[in-house]
């Protein structure tokens, strides 16, 4: 079996990034969120650590390691909430493998590929989140459509510049 | 079969990644203790242990800088302020001694109709370092934990209304639970209309009262306070005010009620845990020359001429008298002391009279020890019946309408026994 690294396919452009930033990033990311929002509640809009696991994803154009990232960064998200754990790691696991085959098959360095791209894992993101809190578990979730679209255009603004950030960790 | 999986590997740890987290999706939700806090879950618990010391950290600092920084620019306006502090504290006084008069007057009222308060007896300060970070989980962290005596469940307020209550206990943190999270609810009371419902909150954050009749008159800008139903929230603590009503969507004979709450729970910097509530009945101490509660009522309603008093028994005696002190020879019970006479403020007081009471608050547990008011019926040592307004209760409610009971400001009468006139 051949071992799975970040450069296995050699064809396209594949990045690599370090130990720091695999770990530090996401962690980051995540504490932003749970942090800054308590400040600012408006914040509570985005979703940084999606964004993250997005970049990810795209970037190493891996599933595994996207649907991972996505697992761990969903979990340690769940576990900061009152709600079931799962929910977020669920949501963000499939995000990370669609985000990752996605980046096998279309340029992700265009802005607004990056744009499109967001908007898009946002609007799959929630879908499965209300899915999984409401239908799986029975909990009291409302599909807001006006508050889900605002929610993926904001969220597709700020990751074009917040990739354009993480760009800087890419490893070749 | 080694092709299959080979091939399809990454949909197969897709899949399997998915299955993992919905089992542990299946055993939280299935596990019964969960919804009660008292256990946790040990990925919860690492999560939280790695992420509230940087949380902590960062707040300290923000707050020592931004202590810095106010405790300069408040020197600058620091004079003006105190003059015109002094002018309130001089208007609050006046309006202390209006309201203690009315309050006092309150608390007899309220002893001679054996009320039962909860007051506020111990809270712990607080200061929120961190949030979920979402819309879908209302919830936020504060810096105290079960070492600080925090226990789940317990409510959670700032001075504007309640905020919501301890959901998680860590040892030196909690999850607070908001009470407009989709998963939180209240029992709450109407202020005018006095009406009891359950409020609870709604996915887009505003808390909605459920179960109440269509042809209820509700108007926006009404408060709502808590009314102590649910055992959490303890009674007449601000909860928010009537935003809106709409009928149920559903069709049903219900509207919903839309609650602006008191708190702004978008941003709370600290808050205050109620970690102790006691149950007490208020005690009215006569003094010296007491102002009687009879004679208040006396001068509210309409004169009557007191009849003679019969000696033989057959009249009543006049309210008044009833709370004069009883001597051995004005008794035509008994002698005072014997058991008759014990027995009489048990007896008189039918449960016509203390049910309406006894839905306002919890009734005393079976084996609570007796409070301070239900000693007050003992009898003196020298073998008269104490005077005490508790003896004479069951006579009151025959002449006045008892009204509904309003709830208590509990921060303020935390003491209530030790205001005797």
């Amino acid at each position: 079996m051949a071992t799975i690294t970040y450069t296995s396919r050699e064809e396209i452009e594949v990045h690599r990034f370090s130990a720091l930033a695999t770990i530090g990033i996401p962690l980051l990311a995540i504490f932003f969120q749970v942090y800054v929002s308590s400040r600012f509640s408006f914040l509570k809009l985005f979703d940084i650590p999606l964004m993250v696991t997005v970049f990810f994803a795209v970037s190493r154009r891996n599933q595994l390691a996207g649907m991972l990232t996505g697992c761990s960064i969903g979990l340690v998200q769940d576990a900061l909430t009152h709600l079931p754990i799962g929910i977020y790691g669920i949501s963000k696991t499939i995000a990370g493998y669609a985000a990752s085959s996605i980046g096998l098959k279309i340029d992700v360095d265009n802005p607004g590929s990056r744009f499109l791209m967001m908007f898009f894992f946002t609007f799959l993101h929630d879908g499965i989140y209300f899915i999984v809190s409401r239908h799986l578990l029975g909990l009291p979730a409302d599909w807001r459509m006006l508050h889900e679209l605002s929610s993926a255009v904001a969220n597709a603004i700020v990751a074009v510049p917040l990739f354009a950030l993480m760009d800087r960790a890419k490893q070749r | 079969m080694e092709n299959f999986f080979t091939r399809y590997r990454n949909v197969t740890v897709l899949l399997f990644l998915l299955m993992a987290q919905v089992i542990v999706l299946a055993t939280q939700v299935r596990r019964p203790d969960t919804a009660t806090g008292e256990s946790m879950s040990l990925v919860r618990t690492w999560v939280v242990q790695i992420f509230v010391p940087g949380e902590k950290a960062i707040t300290s600092i923000g707050s020592g800088v931004r202590n810095l920084w106010k405790d300069y620019i408040d020197l600058r306006d620091v004079r003006a302020q105190n003059e015109e502090l002094k002018a309130q504290l001089d208007r609050l006084r006046l309006e202390q001694v209006s309201l203690a008069e009315d309050a006092g007057q309150a608390r007899r009222l309220q002893a001679l109709l054996g009320f039962k308060q909860k007051f506020i007896a111990q809270t712990v300060a607080a200061q929120v370092i961190g949030s979920t970070g979402t819309d879908r989980s209302r919830a936020f962290t504060i810096d105290k934990g079960s070492k600080d005596g925090i226990k789940a469940d317990m409510p959670v307020i700032t001075p504007k209304g309640i905020v919501g209550k301890v959901y998680k206990v860590f040892s030196r943190s909690a999850q607070v639970l908001e009470i407009n999270d989709a998963t939180s609810g209240a029992g709450v009371m109407l202020g005018r209309s006095r009406l009891r419902a359950v409020m609870r909150g709604t996915s887009s954050g505003i808390p909605e009262i459920m179960h109440i009749m269509a042809d209820e008159k509700i108007d926006p800008g009404e408060t709502v306070v808590s009314s102590g139903g649910d055992q959490i929230y303890p009674p007449g603590l601000p909860v928010g005010t009537v935003q809106s009503t709409t009928p149920d969507p559903e069709g049903g004979p219900f509207m919903v009620v839309q609650v602006k709450p008191s708190a702004n729970l978008d941003k709370v910097d600290e808050v205050l845990v109620i970690t102790q509530v006691s149950e007490k009945e208020p005690q009215y101490q006569e003094g010296p020359h007491p102002v009687r509660a009879a004679d208040i009522l006396a001068q509210r309603l309409p004169t009557v001429t007191p009849k003679a008093p019969d000696k033989t028994g057959a009249e009543p005696p006049p309210t008044s008298a009833l709370y004069a002190k009883k001597t051995p020879s004005t008794n035509a019970e008994g002698p005072a002391g014997s058991p008759a006479t014990k027995k009489k403020p048990v007896q008189a007081n039918p449960p016509s009279q203390s049910a309406p009471i006894s839905t306002n608050t919890p009734l005393t547990q079976p084996g609570e020890a007796p409070t301070e008011g239900k000693q007050s019926t003992a009898p003196a040592p020298n073998g008269t019946e104490a005077p005490t307004a508790e003896t004479k209760k069951p006579k009151v409610p025959s002449t006045i309408e008892p009204a509904p009971p309003k709830p208590p400001t509990p921060i303020e009468s935390t003491q209530p026994q030790e205001n005797p006139r």
